[in-house]
């Protein structure tokens, strides 16, 4: 059924000699879904990929896949598959050969590989290649051999180590609605690493953002946009300003915080004290510029700046605006809208709950 | 069915096979060399005989030996730098051209590279003898360097193929004339080639046994004054031997030093 | 068009092009004269009736025909070809599994322990052969350690002066050169391809057959040009070594060289020329020039 935890990851450690290539993650993944693992290389998303698949073994925590314990599993004994980074393709072998490899493994009668070798290939479009040698093959085209090859064991869950890394931009656009739609036509979980944002955003149900080893935030693409849980996430996914300050304040529906000098307002959260540092985050298209100031309502922030520089982005225009305390704030504005100069006195403002605000 | 074997014991064969055939094959008749080179006796029985060093002193007393190391060292230096002048030319116009003709000279320097040696002795003793050309030191030399010079270009190609052409380029790009870029570029970054394949050559011109059996006159070298002497002269093997444990012992510290400044590749 | 710009151009593409093209010019005629001139001659004299001390320029396939037919040819050209086929095929066996111990298992001192091997078969081929007389000989080790064990009572003189005493020495003098091609072949694999291979499935040994196996041809070819043609024309281990049964076509051709009976020495040489460049035609058509470059 889907919306059931397939897979669930518990308190898992991976040490690599001194190195601790994951910190203590947890995550449960879907039936059905495509997650995505986003991060920056070095932020063990590969690792957490290969521990789920049984390729590297965990220094402490479980691995469950529908509540059976597969820690200590060796990879062929798992229900998952996984399309490495380089797609490890067999080069002494065809096309048909490389797909049918599980299955000749496994003793499966010649005619039935044939059946689902075919079957296999019309999903994924390449039947005409089969008898060529996958050296022979273009970049796009050995991606769909390597798929293939893992989705004609049907496995519970596909896993996916950055399989788009080697294309081209123009290439890895055409494979994503293509990969959309395999996932949507096989209808198994598929876990996806990369460190794109944009394919990320592009491919997933759900994205798990990591970093230096830590899961950060899993959620999907709105949450993850609209409600950082972390200054990395909030960072890593769209553009932000981070403020950085000490609560002073702390009301029923906003707290107030000290910038600089500045009094900010952002939204309250559970067991938030005065004197604690917060970061808030404030995307710059949730910010408004005019040239006169607005009349102010509750819990609205206002300040006074000058328009340092301006960045013509086509649809819409980045206004960098200095305000008293010396800190630079990026707003966007519509083009139709952008009157403003460099040099130009503004107000920049917004109302507390557009921002976030984050406990690091 | 699924066969198990435990990854563990495999390693353990697999060490104690690679160390006992490489003992065996390799170790064992050196070592035997260097025991010999000091064991009392000038047979080689498997006996110990005490310990002495009168086979090495002997070297000193045998003209004809000294002579014959002097005649391979000669060789190996003419042979080297002959055809490191005519091998690295085409080392480079092999990598840089493309095409029928490039295919076809690469043959035609490939072909006494793969033929057996012994084809390049007697073709050559054919050609000295044809010509009327008496055999010496030198006709000897000229019949390695027919081996020698696509030695060299195999050594070398696949080191000039990796090279970043790019690097070359962004030379050019900030001014450098083509000779300046050789220098300054092109040639330090394959200096540990070249080095590595003058080391081979030289090791392998003064080695060589069958082209040197075939071509020289009455001087010999060190390989076919032994082949010479070897069951003929009592009482010299272990002279001969000790001699071989020095060449062995100081081209392996030589090559092995070499080797960990980075001066040379083996392979 | 001003001058200068004129020399320049003649300077840059005319005379430096044309140097380019020379700096080949004296290895292209070197070879033509050491080369391929003496084996023209040596084809030529192949042709000639055999005879000893002089050539008579009379012209005739009967040398060819000879080589063929009569016993004492033929019988050393085969046994030639036994020889080495049989060290071949021992030299696989037996480097493979070092080659992949070293690669695959033991990678941080395969290069090390590579060098350690091949350094010490560098060089003073002639006097390592001898060791082997100590090993193999009549009063040898070999013979002593079985006695000592009770298995045999009487040296045995098999194996020494035979052909069993050329295809160790074969083996002594070409192992690590054997090693060297698959090893780097097998380093060449990676990790990735046998982690898919077990990630669908495949055992241990499935790997091994359907993997590495089949991606080590490449290994297998050069080991064509490292061990099966060169030792074609060994000389020096069968003369050593050899005995009768391990007689060779070098000790023929020298036979008949040191009689002075060119047109038969010339016949042999033109035949293992043409049968080494046969086999190397056929093995670079097949899988191009790379083969060559381990050796």
């Amino acid at each position: 059924m889907k919306g059931e935890v397939i897979l669930r990851v518990e308190g898992l450690w991976k040490y690599f000699g001194d190195v601790i290539a994951l910190r203590n993650i947890n995550l449960e993944v879907l039936k059905g879904e495509l997650l995505v693992l986003l991060g920056p290389s070095g932020s063990g998303k590969s690792t957490l990929l290969r521990i789920i698949a049984g390729l590297e073994k965990p220094t402490k925590g479980k691995v469950y896949m529908d509540s059976e314990d597969i820690t200590d599993l060796p990879p062929y004994k798992r229900d998952t598959s996984m399309v490495f980074q380089s797609l490890a393709l067999f080069p002494n072998m065809t096309v048909y050969d490389n797909v049918a490899y599980g299955l000749k493994i496994r003793g499966v009668p010649k005619d039935e590989i044939d059946k689902r070798v075919d079957e296999i290939l019309d999903l994924v479009k390449i039947r005409e290649l089969k008898n060529r040698r996958v050296t022979k093959l273009s970049g796009g085209q050995r991606q769909r051999v390597a798929i293939a090859r893992s989705l004609i064991l049907n496995p519970s869950i596909l896993l996916l180590d950055e399989p788009l890394g080697a294309l081209d931009l123009k290439l890895r656009k055409e494979l994503h609605v293509e990969l959309k739609r395999l996932h949507e036509e096989v209808g198994n979980t598929w876990i996806f690493v990369t460190h794109d944002q944009e394919e990320a955003l592009t491919l997933a149900d759900r994205i798990g953002i990591m970093n230096n080893g830590r899961l950060e935030q899993v959620g999907d693409k709105w949450d993850l946009y609209e409600k950082p849980a972390t200054r990395f996430v909030a960072e890593f996914i769209g553009e932000t300003n981070l403020i950085d300050g000490k609560v002073v304040e702390v009301g029923d529906k906003y707290i107030v915080v000290d910038w600089m000098g500045e009094k900010i307002y952002a939204p309250v959260l559970e067991n938030i004290d005065r004197g604690m540092n917060v970061s808030i985050s404030i995307r710059p298209e949730n910010i408004s510029v005019s040239f006169r100031p607005k009349s102010v309502g509750e819990g609205v922030n206002i300040y006074e700046g000058e328009v340092v520089d301006e960045l013509f982005k086509g649809s819409y225009v980045i206004y960098y605006v200095k305000i008293r305390n010396g800190q630079v704030i990026r707003a966007t504005v519509l083009s139709k809208d952008a009157d403003f100069d460099v040099g130009n006195k503004v107000y920049i403002y917004w109302r507390f709950d557009k921002g976030v605000t984050i406990i690091d | 069915m699924r066969i198990e074997i435990s990854g563990k014991i495999i390693k353990y064969i697999l060490a104690i096979y690679t160390g006992l055939t490489i003992g065996f094959f390799i170790y064992f008749p050196i070592s035997i060399l260097y025991i010999y080179s000091v064991n009392n006796t000038p047979y080689f029985i498997p006996e110990w005989r005490g310990f002495t060093l009168q086979w090495f002193l002997k070297i000193f007393e045998r003209g004809d030996l000294l002579n014959s190391i002097w005649n391979s060292l000669i060789i190996a230096v003419f042979v080297t730098a002959i055809s490191m002048a005519l091998g690295i030319p085409p080392s480079f116009y092999l990598v840089r051209t493309k095409g029928r003709i490039r295919d076809a000279y690469f043959l035609y320097l490939m072909i006494p590279f793969i033929i057996p040696w012994i084809i390049i002795g007697v073709a050559d003793f054919i050609l000295f003898w044809f010509i009327g050309v008496n055999k010496s030191l030198l006709t000897a030399a000229l019949s390695h360097i027919v081996y020698s010079i696509p030695l060299i270009v195999v050594i070398l190609t696949p080191r000039i193929y990796s090279l970043d052409p790019s690097l070359e380029e962004a030379s050019m790009d900030l001014g450098a004339d083509e000779l300046t870029t050789f220098r300054k570029v092109t040639f330090p970054l394959i200096f540990p080639s070249i080095a590595s394949a003058a080391i081979i050559t030289f090791a392998w011109s003064f080695d060589n046994f069958v082209i040197s059996y075939f071509t020289l006159g009455n001087e010999l070298t060190w390989p076919v004054w032994v082949f010479s002497v070897i069951g003929k002269v009592p009482r010299i093997m272990p002279i001969i031997n000790a001699t071989s444990v020095i060449i062995i012992t100081v081209s392996s510290i030589a090559i092995y030093i070499l080797a960990k400044k980075g001066l040379t590749e083996l392979f | 068009m001003s001058n200068k710009l004129l020399d320049r151009i003649l300077y840059k593409y005319l005379i430096r092009r044309l140097g380019y093209y020379l700096g080949n010019l004296p290895g292209i005629i070197y070879i033509l004269l050491l080369f391929y001139a003496p084996i023209a001659i040596l084809f030529v004299i192949s042709l000639t009736p055999p005879h000893k001390y002089i050539v008579i320029w009379e012209f005739t396939p009967i040398n060819y025909f000879k080589v063929f037919t009569e016993a004492t040819y033929y019988r050393i050209l085969l046994n030639t070809f036994m020889i080495v086929s049989v060290a071949t095929i021992l030299l696989i066996i037996v480097a493979y599994p070092i080659a992949y111990y070293l690669a695959r298992i033991a990678p941080n001192i395969g290069d090390r322990l590579l060098l350690f091997t091949i350094i010490p078969v560098e060089v003073n081929y002639l006097i390592r052969i001898y060791a082997w007389r100590v090993i193999l000989g009549e009063n040898g080790f070999l013979n002593s350690l079985l006695i000592s064990m009770g298995l045999i009572h009487k040296p045995l003189t098999i194996f020494f002066y035979s052909w069993f005493a050329v295809v160790i020495v074969i083996i002594h003098e070409y192992l690590p050169y054997v090693v060297v091609p698959f090893y780097l072949n097998l380093r060449g694999i990676p990790n990735e391809i046998y982690e898919a291979a077990m990630d669908l499935g495949a055992s241990k040994l499935q790997i091994l057959r359907t993997i590495t196996l089949p991606l080590s041809k490449p290994g297998l070819l050069s080991v064509v040009f490292i061990v099966f043609i060169p030792t074609l024309g060994e000389f020096a281990i069968p003369s050593l070594v050899g005995g009768q049964t391990g007689l060779m076509i070098g000790n023929l051709i020298d036979r008949y060289l040191s009689q002075f009976n060119l047109a038969i020495g010339a016949t042999l040489s033109f035949f293992l020329l043409l049968f080494s460049i046969i086999i190397s035609l056929i093995m670079i058509r097949l899988f191009g020039y790379e083969a060559l470059y381990a050796r």
